[in-house]
């Protein structure tokens, strides 16, 4: 103890911390030491001194951190060109000698596209740690950063987890800039705002809010810009950290946010006056706000013809039901209301499930384990094991099982059913709320059969209806209903009869389409 | 204190929840039930099944049928549970088979319990076995079914498309057909038949009620004019009249749909029933090689065809008032049309109703030929 108490007195961490926040000064050798004490241990890194001009000759630091710069850009339009194109135009070189050292640096000098003025330690190393690089020039209380962020990256590429058949392909990386760009090539319009936050004491990742100004309501993204800057967290990895930490109600297992990595779903969002969130370093966008219901709608049904669009919808819907109770209404039918199915299947039931060593109750728990163990191992294990385990999974828990007597058959088909119908709605997030509340159903089934069910299903829609996200009411627009948004939730609407925008509080601007010229929007 | 709450209700829940669970495995479907007075006791029969494993199956017969003997209907039916270890569950069961015996003594014996217990459905289809024991019907084989129970019940329902002469009744309108004065059963008759070297199952007449006791029985063409004069829809059926071209060969006609239309006239001498019956059928087939098939033939065949009918029905009503059984639930036709002529006659009814007069008007429509429109004709 003596020894931890000692080495903490020791630790200079106030004077750290003051340091920080000191302005640059005009003298270089103090600036570089302050940065040296703050920099040290870091071996990436770099400090070049240089020297420019002849008569005097000026000291110069230039500052990076090894790895996150285009080296190249670095050494062609900022060190050559301090070194050597100074030396060969006349120009500039007067401007050296004679006047303002910074603004002929900035002006006539470094070639660089993205450059500007910071004036505080504190600001150098964020720039630094972002990939920019820093100028310091002795005499000068002000350094100049130029943009040459340049780091190895993946490429854009089709998103691995929300894949479609028709309509674009292309889905968000760990980048932050280039996710812009991927929506900004959307939105040629100069109301898609995109508007920067740092985000996190350690990480001070850049976070990007992202709305088109004159249709999403002023109030909301107020809301959310005044949430965001709320944040005071060490660090934020992933888009989720913000999510978790902005939603209206936090303790509950239905997400109020959309994520999503296709940029053109999160453009036609932007475009119904929704916010898009982006984090640098995460490729899932956040959307909010969210209702239930629309988690059900994919993209691609706005890429396809509206009354296949329309059945699939249909089916999907009917596939959350299923997901959601097809096990506890097979528990509850074959431990409780045996007059439910017909004598026929009943009869079936019953010879298949001779000899079984478990209640329904517990076989149904046990497969839905297997299922959920299955999927998340095929998850993590590297791919060359993927397929094996599938096989391992499919063979042996399905038909070995069965014939071992340890499950029936008809026990088997309803978990292999709901598993795949979990898996039929197009938002990830949906899906594991579903597979989530499953569970309590079938617990809820086993207790009470049919009254069971239903009561844990209104005790589910109460909790959704008490919801919000962001103000709007999550189960909208079901409930409260709005007749016109139903008829493109349920079903698609075409494109033609698309009018007017989904309604939102606040919202001002909410035509879509101008059929037969009689009405105006944007 | 307060933490724990929730849970304690939860476990509150599981203890005192009001039903219980029935796993499958502990449990027994039942899918037929008979009863019949056997010894001065009232034996209740019960079909269950036993459930085989898809492996095994063929091997046995998949049900058992165990018969218990007591003197109430439910201490019969307890008995049971001496000799099965599982659970019943009584939802399944949609067949119930009354014993001639019982029938013949008297039916108040169990009527209650068949009316009052919350296991028997009411949409049981009911058959009344002549000449056998129920226990010796439900054991019998019935071609292509496995439990004989569902196979007499489909029995049952596909006649009555396809040949059109017993009409399914089921438990609740037999009980509100024996307690409403004016009308009265009348249940189809389930008999074994010899068939190869096996008795199989046979629907065989009608078991005529009066009261609460059964009196006789309509044949089948008896059984037939009952069913033409039902005032719901009937649909389905063949039925053979002579030849228009040569009275020794016949003419087979579909029904389509019938429906009549019954009418009681009440004076101070008599009561007449007027029955109106609107039939529309399919010339189905004929025996015969000529040109059966003209305008002039057809108007001759519906001519037939609503005589035969005719004659049906005047059959089914002779025997009815032979058997002094009101089936055809005049008297209700009586209070409907006179309650005052109803007040008079209801105490002797089964007296009165043997004198009613009945006047059967049939209008018989031929709609379509099926294939050929012409008759082949031979040279």
């Amino acid at each position: 103890m003596r020894y931890l108490q000692n080495r903490k007195n020791n630790l200079p961490t106030n004077n750290v911390d003051a340091m920080m926040s000191h302005p640059l000064e005009a003298d270089i050798e103090t600036n570089q030491t302050k940065l040296e004490t703050l920099l040290e241990r870091c071996s990436d890194a770099v400090f070049r001194k240089f020297v420019i001009g002849e008569q005097p000759p000026i000291r110069c630091l230039l500052l990076y951190f090894d790895g996150l710069v285009q080296r190249k850009m670095l050494d062609d339009n900022i060190i050559k060109s301090l070194l050597l194109d100074v030396q060969m135009t006349n120009n500039p070189k007067d401007e050296l000698e004679q006047g303002d050292v910074l603004t002929a640096v900035e002006q006539h000098i470094i070639n660089v596209a993205e450059l500007d003025r910071i004036s505080t330690i504190q600001e150098v190393i964020y720039h630094i740690s972002s990939g920019d690089t820093v100028l310091l020039i002795d005499g000068c209380s002000q350094a100049l950063v130029a943009g040459t962020r340049g780091w190895d990256s993946r490429n854009v590429n089709t998103p691995e987890n929300e894949l479609v058949i028709y309509g674009p392909k292309e889905g968000f990386i760990e980048n932050l800039r280039s996710n812009t760009a991927l929506i900004r090539r959307r939105l040629k319009s100069s109301n898609f705002k995109i508007e920067n936050l740092v985000i996190g004491r350690i990480t001070q990742t850049d976070v990007v809010l992202c709305y088109i100004d004159n249709i999403a309501p002023p109030q909301l993204v107020d809301e959310v810009r005044k949430r965001l800057q709320q944040i005071d967290i060490d660090a934020v990895l992933d888009s989720n950290y913000i999510q978790e930490l902005i939603m209206d109600n936090k303790s509950t297992i239905f997400s109020q946010t959309e994520q999503t990595e296709k940029p053109d779903r999160a453009t036609a969002h932007l475009l119904e006056g929704k916010i898009c969130i982006l984090v640098d370093g995460s490729p899932m966008a956040l959307v909010l706000p969210v209702t239930f219901p629309r988690y059900w709608i994919s993209p691609e049904d706005y890429y396809i013809h509206y009354i296949p669009a329309s059945l699939f919808r249909i089916g999907r819907f009917l596939a959350f039901l299923v997901a959601l109770t097809l096990p506890s209404i097979y528990v509850a039918v074959i431990s409780y209301h045996q007059e439910m199915v017909p004598t026929a299947l009943y009869l079936t039931i019953a010879a298949s499930r001779q000899g079984v060593p478990f209640p329904s109750f517990v076989e149904a728990f046990l497969l839905e384990m297997t299922f959920e163990m299955l999927r998340e191992a095929g998850l993590r294990l590297p791919r060359a094991v993927g397929p094996a385990v599938s096989i391992v999974g499919a063979l042996i828990i399905g038909d070995a099982a069965v014939r071992a007597g340890l499950v029936s058959t008809p026990m088997v088909v309803i978990i292999a059913f709901t598993g795949i119908a979990s898996f039929v709605a197009p938002s990830y997030n949906a899906g594991i709320i579903v597979r989530t509340v499953r569970f309590v159903f079938l617990a809820a089934a086993a207790l009470l059969g049919f009254l069971g069910i239903m009561i844990v299903f209104i005790i589910m829609l109460i909790r959704m209806a008490s919801l919000s996200s962001f103000g709007m009411p999550y189960l909208a627009p079901m409930a409260p209903l709005n007749m016109q948004e139903v008829t493109d939730v349920i079903l698609r609407r075409p494109w033609f009869k698309m009018r007017k925008r989904p309604y939102q509080d606040g919202m001002k601007n909410q035509v879509r389409q101008n059929i037969d010229g009689k009405e105006q929007g944007d | 204190m307060r933490r724990c709450f929730f849970p304690l209700l939860l476990i509150l829940l599981l203890i005192m929840a009001g039903c219980q669970s029935r796993e499958v495995n502990n449990t027994t479907s039942i899918v037929g039930m008979g009863v019949d007075w056997e010894d001065n006791q009232i034996e209740t029969s019960v079909q269950m099944t036993k459930p085989v494993p898809p492996e095994q199956a063929g091997q046995e017969t998949p049900f058992v049928t165990v018969s218990t003997r007591g003197t109430t209907l439910s201490e019969a039916a307890r008995q049971i549970f001496l000799s099965i270890p599982r659970q019943t569950i009584w939802a399944h069961s949609n067949t119930m088979f009354l014993g001639e015996k019982l029938a013949q003594r008297d039916l108040g014996l169990v009527i209650d319990i068949l009316a009052r217990n919350i296991d028997i459905r009411k949409n049981s289809l009911l058959f009344i076995t002549r000449d056998f024991k129920t226990l010796e019907i439900m054991e019998s084989q019935t071609p292509l079914e496995p439990y004989p129970c569902l196979g007499i019940r489909n029995l049952l329902e596909a006649q009555e498309k396809q040949v059109g002469i017993y009409l399914p009744v089921r438990l609740g309108e037999f009980i509100y057909r024996l307690s409403t004065p004016g009308i009265d059963p009348l249940v189809p008759q389930v008999t074994l038949e010899k068939q190869g070297d096996k008795m199989i199952p046979t629907l065989k007449g009608s078991a005529v009620f009066r009261g609460r006791k059964m009196v006789g029985s309509l044949n089948e063409d008896e059984s037939r004019g009952y069913r033409w004069m039902q005032s719901k829809i009937i649909q389905g059926g063949i039925f053979i009249i002579p030849s228009p071209i040569d009275p020794q060969k016949k003419v087979s006609l579909e029904l389509i749909r019938s429906q009549s239309k019954t009418k009681a006239i009440a004076t101070d001498q008599e009561i007449r029933m007027q029955i109106e019956i609107n039939a529309e059928g399919n010339f189905y087939e004929q025996n015969s090689t000529g040109a059966v098939l003209t305008p002039k033939n057809i108007k001759i065949m519906e001519e037939l065809a609503s005589r035969e009918i005719t004659r049906q029905c005047n059959a089914s009503i002779k025997q009815a008032q032979s058997l002094k059984s009101d089936i055809f639930g005049w008297g209700r036709q009586v209070e409907a049309a006179s309650p005052e002529t109803w007040k008079q006659v209801e105490s002797q009814w089964n007296e009165v109703f043997p004198e009613v007069k009945a006047d059967v008007q049939v209008n018989f429509f031929i709609r379509r030929t099926y294939l050929t429109d012409k008759s082949f004709v031979f040279r």
